[in-house]
C-alpha cells in the first residue's frame, strides 16, 4: 500500500518534516472543548470505547453444534445434493468434496465463504450459527452449473 | 501455531527498523484467493477548502494470489499526486503485501489473521519517500448477516528519507451488512494517530468515517464466462478531525479470475 494523503498530511503537519497545509490549518484553527482537554484523556476514553466494542464483538453467545451432515459433493461440476439442510442457530461443519478432476472453489457470499477444493480432495468449512433461512453457495469455477442453497430450519 | 510462526518470522525478517499503511481499504483474513489471479486496483482522493488538504490523490495496481491455503501475497504499484507539493501523479512504491490467515474463517470466536507489507519507495530528488513496513493483526467476526473487520497496524519508515523514526499506529474498522452479493451496504473507519510516545492531540490526529457500498458481480451472470468475478467498494469519508480533510472519496475494484 502507497503512502497515501491521508498518512501524507499526518507526517508533514504533524511531525514537522515538511511544511504542509493540513497541519499548519489544523494548528490554527481553534479546538472544540471535547478536544481541549489533557492530551491522554481522548486517548484513553477511544481505546477503552474501541475495547469495549470489541469486546462486544467478540463475544460469541452459540457454542452449540452440529456434527452429523451429509457431505456435499461436486461431481461433474455439480453438487449433490444441492439443497442441503442443516440446524439453525448452532455452529456446524460442512464437509465439501470433489470428485472432479479439476478443481472449484467453494463460495457463498450469504455465508461469507470461498474455499478452494482440489481434484479428489474434501475441505471442512466452518458455518452458523445461521438464523433460519436460505443461504445460496456456488463452485466459483463453475458458476453455470455449480449452484447450490442452504437452508438452515 | 506454524501460520503464526511464519507471519512472525515474516515481520521480524521485514522489521530493520519500519512503517506503511492502506490505501483506504480494510484487510479481509477471509481473502486468501488460492487457484486465482486478483487484479486490484484502488484509489483515493481528499476534497477540502483548506488549500493543501484537498486535491490529493492516491492509485493502486495490485496483483496477487492465494499462495498457500492461509497465505495470500500481492505486489502492489502505488501512484501519489500531491499538488501541494507540486507533484504529479508518479509510481511512488513498489509494495509485497502479505495476509496470513492464523484460524479458519468460523473455527474460533472470531477470524484472525496477520499483515505484514513493505512498501520500496522508488522516488527520488525532491519527491523522495521513505521505505515503510506496516504489520499487525486483522480481526473478523460475523454475526447473523453482518461482517464486522479491524485492522490494527504499525507502521515504521526506514531508509534514509525517513520523516519519522518511531512506530505509527493506524486503525480501520469495517462493519457491513450482508445484504445482497451485487450490493451491501458498509460503514467503514479509518484512522491514523501518529508515532507512538509522540501522539499529537486528538484534533490533530487523521480519523476518517463514513458509508462505503460493497458488491460483487459474477462474470457468468455477466456473459463474460463460467469463472471469476468484479469485486467492487465504492465510499465517501467524512472528516472526523479537524486534521481530517473534510471528504474523501475511495474506490476499489477488483477481478479474480481462476487458473
Amino acid at each position: 500500500m502507497v503512502r497515501t494523503p491521508f498518512r501524507e498530511a499526518l507526517e508533514t503537519g504533524l511531525m514537522g518534516a515538511r511544511p504542509s497545509g493540513i497541519g499548519r490549518v489544523a494548528r490554527r484553527a481553534p479546538l472544540p472543548a471535547v478536544f481541549s482537554r489533557a492530551a491522554a484523556g481522548p486517548h484513553v476514553r477511544a481505546l477503552a470505547a474501541a475495547a469495549v466494542l470489541l469486546a462486544a464483538v467478540l463475544a460469541d453467545g452459540s457454542p452449540a453444534r452440529a456434527d452429523d451432515l451429509p457431505t456435499l459433493v461436486l461431481r461433474q461440476h455439480r453438487f449433490v445434493p444441492d439443497r442441503i439442510q442443516v440446524p439453525a442457530h448452532v455452529k456446524f461443519q460442512l464437509k465439501v468434496q470433489n470428485t472432479d478432476d479439476s478443481s472449484d472453489e467453494f463460495e457463498s457470499v450469504d455465508l461469507n465463504r470461498e474455499k478452494l477444493v482440489g481434484p479428489g480432495k474434501t475441505i471442512t468449512v466452518f458455518l452458523g450459527p445461521l438464523d433460519p433461512g436460505e443461504y445460496k453457495f456456488f463452485g466459483d469455477f463453475h458458476q453455470d452449473t455449480a449452484q447450490g442453497v442452504l437452508i438452515a430450519k | 501455531m506454524t501460520r503464526l510462526i511464519y507471519a512472525l518470522a515474516a515481520a521480524f525478517t521485514l522489521l530493520v527498523p519500519l512503517r506503511a499503511r492502506a490505501d483506504f481499504h480494510v484487510i479481509s483474513p477471509y481473502e486468501i484467493d488460492l487457484g486465482e489471479l486478483e487484479i486490484e486496483h484502488n484509489g483515493s482522493a481528499s476534497f477540502d477548502h483548506r488549500p493543501g488538504v484537498g486535491g490529493q490523490q492516491s492509485y493502486t495496481l495490485e496483483l496477487g494470489t492465494g499462495l498457500t491455503p492461509w497465505w495470500h501475497s500481492e505486489i502492489e504499484f502505488g501512484f501519489n499526486n500531491d499538488p501541494s507539493m507540486g507533484q504529479p501523479t508518479l509510481l511512488t512504491q513498489v509494495v509485497s503485501e502479505n495476509m496470513f490467515q492464523l484460524t479458519e474463517p468460523g473455527q474460533a470466536v472470531a477470524d484472525f489473521g496477520f499483515f505484514v507489507e513493505y512498501g520500496q519507495t522508488v522516488t527520488h530528488g525532491s519527491y523522495a519517500g521513505a521505505n515503510e513496513i506496516t504489520f499487525g493483526p486483522v480481526i473478523a467476526k460475523e454475526i447473523g448477516r453482518t461482517t464486522h473487520t479491524v485492522n490494527l497496524f504499525l507502521t515504521r519508515q526506514l531508509g534514509p528519507d525517513q520523516t519519522s523514526h518511531g512506530l505509527d499506529f493506524n486503525f480501520a474498522w469495517q462493519s457491513r451488512w450482508n445484504l445482497w452479493a451485487p450490493l451491501s451496504p458498509a460503514i467503514e473507519i479509518y484512522g491514523d494517530t501518529g508515532t507512538l510516545g509522540s501522539m499529537p492531540g486528538f484534533a490533530q490526529q487523521q480519523l476518517i468515517a463514513g458509508p462505503v457500498a460493497v458488491g460483487r458481480l459474477h462474470l457468468h451472470d455477466l456473459g463474460l464466462g463460467n469463472a471469476g468475478q468484479i469485486k467492487y467498494e465504492l465510499g465517501w469519508l467524512f472528516g472526523v478531525t479537524q486534521a481530517s480533510p473534510a471528504g474523501t472519496l475511495r474506490w476499489r475494484l477488483e477481478l479474480e479470475i481462476p487458473f
